[in-house]
């Protein structure tokens, strides 16, 4: 049952996020898309960066580094 | 916050950069000491450029599209997939994406021709400055931190034992296994290369 509700709140996460994207596809006009905002994000030094890293590190995490280490 | 300066956060280098040391620290505190060297090794020279010690370099570099760039993606994504997992080859071809990838991203892009800028800003409305993105900015980094915490309290609540694990599994243990078979891995796989293509485009004139 606790282990349903912690793999339901990360469904939940997911949920939001594709609320967020269908609102902002829908009405632009009252929240910017998802697209128009990293556009501005990733003009950034930092936030490009960071942002790539976390992405390049995924696949590291999955790929490259054992479970438990 | 008000107007522009609502966007301090998400343009300012400081959140970042702490986001990265952060992350560091975590990865040092679970014992996963390179994960933790590879964070900290990116964020002390973005905290070097945030305080001008390091001169600014702009990319005279376009992004290839089209055929390029889709060969790019399967002379990266098969490899991908047919190493075995933990292996040397996944360890080679991750550390080599990883070092080109930061001297790409790290140069602010080719300038905008005035042109490009005009019909962006025609295009998103101007974001920046409009109530549209600062709602938007500030749902997504709810949706961000609400995500953190979540995995945060499962790494935690799942640490005293296997049973605790079981009940309180992290993001990890549940994509882990997808990544097993063949199918999964593929799927998977392309997911993160679209995705980093994507994120690479965003910013840069098209």
């Amino acid at each position: 049952m606790i282990r349903m509700i912690t793999i339901l709140g990360f469904f939940l996460e997911g949920v939001f996020a594709l609320i967020l994207v269908a609102w902002s596809r829908l009405n632009s006009a009252s929240l910017a898309t998802f697209g128009s905002l990293l556009d501005q994000v990733m003009r950034r030094r930092a936030a490009r960066v960071t942002l790539v890293v976390f992405w390049w590190w995924l696949a590291w995490h999955f790929l490259v580094v054992p479970p438990g280490v | 916050m008000t107007g522009s300066r609502g966007w301090w956060i998400v343009e300012s280098g400081a959140p970042w950069i702490a986001i990265m040391l952060i992350t560091s620290g975590f990865h040092f505190f679970r014992g996963a000491a390179v994960d933790g060297v590879i964070f900290l090794v990116v964020a002390l020279p973005l905290l070097a450029d945030s305080t001008g010690m390091i001169p600014p370099a702009r990319s005279r570099l376009h992004l290839p599209h089209g055929r390029v760039l889709f060969a790019l993606a399967i002379v990266l994504g098969v490899p991908m997939v047919l190493a075995p997992r933990y292996s040397a080859t996944e360890t080679l071809i991750l550390s080599a994406l990883g070092a080109v990838i930061l001297v790409v991203v790290w140069a602010d892009p080719p300038a905008e021709p005035h042109s490009a800028r005009a019909a962006r800003i025609r295009t998103d409305g101007g974001a920046r400055n409009s109530h549209a993105g600062r709602r938007a900015a500030v749902l997504w980094i709810i949706l961000g931190l609400v995500l953190c915490l979540w995995e945060l309290s499962a790494y935690f609540l799942g640490r005293p034992s296997p049973a605790a694990e079981y009940n309180f599994p992290p993001l990890s243990d549940l994509v882990g296994p997808m990544l097993d078979s063949l199918v999964g891995r593929t799927l998977l796989v392309a997911a993160w290369i679209l995705g980093g293509i994507a994120l690479l485009r965003r910013g840069r004139s098209t």
